[in-house]
């Protein structure tokens, strides 16, 4: 066999292997990669590569310092899951920065940090004010994490006492012009469903780009003719209107009546119903 | 328009609005929120029954109005 064809093979043969191994590489992305993980990645590359082209001598020698390689890693990655200071020893440990507002200058050092490194990498994260920092480590990928002071911290629906209702997840349920079913059996919808709100809509089901469904059953549509305007989902705001016109309405035949029975329930209905609106707003106002 | 037209608008605002919200008690994946709209599912209702009966009362009061 010609020496071209034998490394035709072997690139493709690896190219393979790599191509099945990928999962066991995990989902880290490249930039949260550690100095370790960067380094182990490469070696495997290097002995990949330079067996596959024939640098190294003997075929087999290349597979056996790969697998040798393998076998630590896999090793020293079970250890590192196991043993926390073989942990701590090759990801580092997070080093605290900022505490109780003030910068640890010993550790800045440690990490071979200066002020203005810092600074500019609080900047990233759109804080200003080293003032503003309650708490700050560096993790071990070389980001860094702050925890802002209690008064700099974004207002929360707990912060204003305010009801909101918990929403679950959206689902996509047509992608692509595709109907999935799924995502549409996940929250209990069928076809059936689907194209009697596509019709609501006044929409042809070929023209749905993308249609996702949230959880209080409103459907979002995008179409593939942006010259067409679907109708946005607005049942929930309407039914809040409606409400209070039905109180608005019930208080005004209490002032009308003359039957003094029905002038009380009226007025009693009125109230009912404006407990049961206030009850559901938080639910119905996206 | 009469009392009894006046009524029978409100009866159709309210007797789609309990649909509906008999539908969102339906469709809601978070028990609590589906809890609360059965409930108030269940008020509309019952205020729309007795609005119903309300309105077979005054179309026999004044019979003249009956089917405005």
């Amino acid at each position: 066999m010609p020496e071209w064809l034998i490394i035709v093979f072997t690139t493709l043969g690896f190219y393979i292997l790599l191509v099945l191994a990928i999962p066991l590489f995990g989902r880290k992305s490249v930039a949260s990669m550690t100095l370790y993980d960067f380094v182990t990645g490469m070696v495997m590359a290097v002995i990949i590569a330079l067996t596959a082209l024939g640098v190294v001598e003997r075929f087999a020698y290349g597979l056996l310092g790969l697998f040798v390689w393998s076998v630590g890693m896999i090793l020293v990655q079970y250890l590192i899951q196991n043993w926390p200071p073989l942990h701590n020893h090759v990801y580092g440990q997070e080093l605290m920065l900022i505490k109780n507002g003030k910068v640890m200058e010993e550790n800045l050092n440690q990490a071979k940090m200066t002020g203005s490194e810092l600074l500019s990498q609080l900047r990233r994260k759109n804080i200003f004010n080293v003032a503003d920092v309650e708490f700050a480590v560096l993790e071990p990928n070389g980001d860094i994490s702050a925890l802002l002071k209690r008064e700099k911290q974004t207002l929360t629906p707990q912060d204003m006492r305010l009801t909101v209702s918990q929403v679950k997840e959206p689902q996509a349920v047509i992608v692509d012009g595709k109907i999935m079913d799924e995502p549409l059996a996940a929250i209990g919808l069928n076809r059936s469903w689907l194209m009697t709100e596509l019709e609501k809509a006044g929409v042809n089901p070929e023209n749905v780009f993308l249609a996702q469904v949230d959880s209080m059953g409103e459907l979002y549509l995008d179409l593939y003719d942006d010259q067409l305007q679907p109708p946005q989902p607005k049942g929930k705001a309407l039914l809040l209107a409606t409400l209070k016109r039905i109180e608005a309405d019930l208080l005004a035949f209490s002032l009308e009546t003359e039957n003094p029975v029905w002038k009380k329930k009226y007025s009693d209905y009125a109230k009912q119903v404006r407990t049961i609106t206030e009850r559901l707003e938080p639910h119905l106002s996206t | 328009m009469t009392v009894a037209s006046q009524l029978k608008q409100t009866i159709a605002a309210l007797k789609g609005v309990t649909s509906n919200v008999e539908i969102y008690a339906l469709h809601h994946p978070d028990p609590q929120v589906k809890a609360l709209f059965q409930g108030c599912h269940q008020d509309l209702s019952a205020i729309l029954s007795d609005l119903n009966q309300r309105l077979k009362q005054v179309e026999f009061e004044e019979p003249q109005f009956k089917g405005f």
